[in-house]
């Protein structure tokens, strides 16, 4: 059956702002008549110029249509650990709508220095199940899809419907592994890798083979000796959601290459990603 | 000949970040490495004057040159 106007969401929507004058209440009330996820609720809302609460001071950042356009997205984190943690964070409190989650492992007591969903309720659990958590107290709005599972063992299904991938893993096999996924499903992926003091951010567009040109033959980095220190996944993970936002609202301009962050010296240098 | 460098992270050393390198002609990434005490197993980026080139490719006078290390932790 063809959908009217009379009985559209939107309007139903209105009718219920109207009646209550409470942009959150009526959110409510449309997904509990319509059946609608919350999600779709709030970007029905946004598309008529009412940005729930939650969401207010995302606004004048990333408009009406960039919050809509966040709530109707689908990205994959895959690894939760120090990038991840912080990366499923930001996204959660973006507001973007449906995010696939992937993380085989459990959280363990070297974890708590960094990982943001690590802590002393979490030794134990499973990272996507503490990622599922997390979204539920933070944003129950947003859709969590979680795979407890390896990147090598996750299937073509899991990637169905995702426009962009933030890689956060922490084996060089495993990021070549999605870096493949993505060539083959055609999804870009927003890379990110720290150690130390260090870290680096890239754009990888599928085919470009950018992170088997940066890593070749070696299997770990820096990160081997120095460690991760708590500060810098924090500050890598903004930066590839920063980015990541930018892909999905079409913001980004010419800005391409590998960001090279060094937190010690205080300095930032870009390479471009284009191989001679 | 003369080119400048930059080292990063962890392929900085106590007595050099970045500074110009006087070097015989036709140098290549890989002699400013061994002339830096850098070992180039530790490289896993090389840039030329902003463009990515080899360990080796020829270097120019004036050329800046700058490594930096493979980071792969999350």
């Amino acid at each position: 059956m063809t959908e009217t106007r009379e009985d559209s969401p939107a309007r139903l929507f209105q009718d219920l702002l109207s009646a209550s004058g409470d942009i959150e209440a009526a959110v409510r009330l449309l997904a509990a008549r319509t059946g609608l996820p919350k999600r779709r609720a709030e970007a029905v809302a946004c598309s008529l110029g009412h940005v729930p609460l939650r969401y207010r001071y995302n606004e004048g950042t990333l408009g009406c249509g960039g919050q809509q356009r966040l709530l109707e997205a689908t990205v994959m984190v895959v690894g939760l650990g120090g990038l991840g943690g912080y990366v499923l964070e930001q996204l959660v409190r973006c507001g973007t709508g449906t995010i696939v989650a992937v993380d085989p492992d459990r959280f363990e007591a070297t974890n708590l220095n960094r990982q943001l969903l690590a802590d002393l309720t979490s030794i134990g659990l499973s990272k996507v199940e503490a990622a599922r958590r997390r979204v539920a107290v933070v944003n129950d709005a947003v859709e969590l899809l979680g795979h407890k599972s390896s990147v090598e063992d996750l299937s073509d299904a899991a990637y169905s419907g995702v426009e962009l991938i933030f890689d956060c893993l922490d084996h060089v096999s495993s990021r070549l592994h999605l870096e493949a996924a993505g060539t083959r499903l055609n999804i870009p992926i927003l890379h990110g890798a720290i150690g130390g003091w260090y870290g680096q951010v890239a754009l990888v567009a599928p085919g470009s083979g950018l992170l088997a040109a940066l890593y070749g033959t070696r299997e770990t980095g820096i990160e081997k000796t120095l460690g991760n220190p708590p500060f810098t996944p924090a500050v890598i993970a903004s930066l590839m959601v920063s980015q990541g936002i930018k892909v999905l609202l079409g913001k980004m301009g010419g800005e391409r290459g590998i960001f090279f962050l060094d937190l010690l010296a205080n300095t930032w240098e870009v390479a471009p990603v284009v191989r001679r | 000949m003369e080119v400048e460098v930059k080292l990063f992270a962890t392929l900085r050393r106590r007595n050099f970040q970045q500074g110009k390198v006087i070097l015989r002609e036709e140098p290549t990434p890989l002699d400013l490495l061994a002339r830096l005490e850098v070992p180039a197993s530790e490289v896993a980026v090389v840039l030329v004057n902003g463009r990515h080139a080899r360990l080796d490719d020829r270097l120019h006078q004036g050329d800046t040159v700058a490594f930096f290390p493979a980071i792969a932790g999350g």
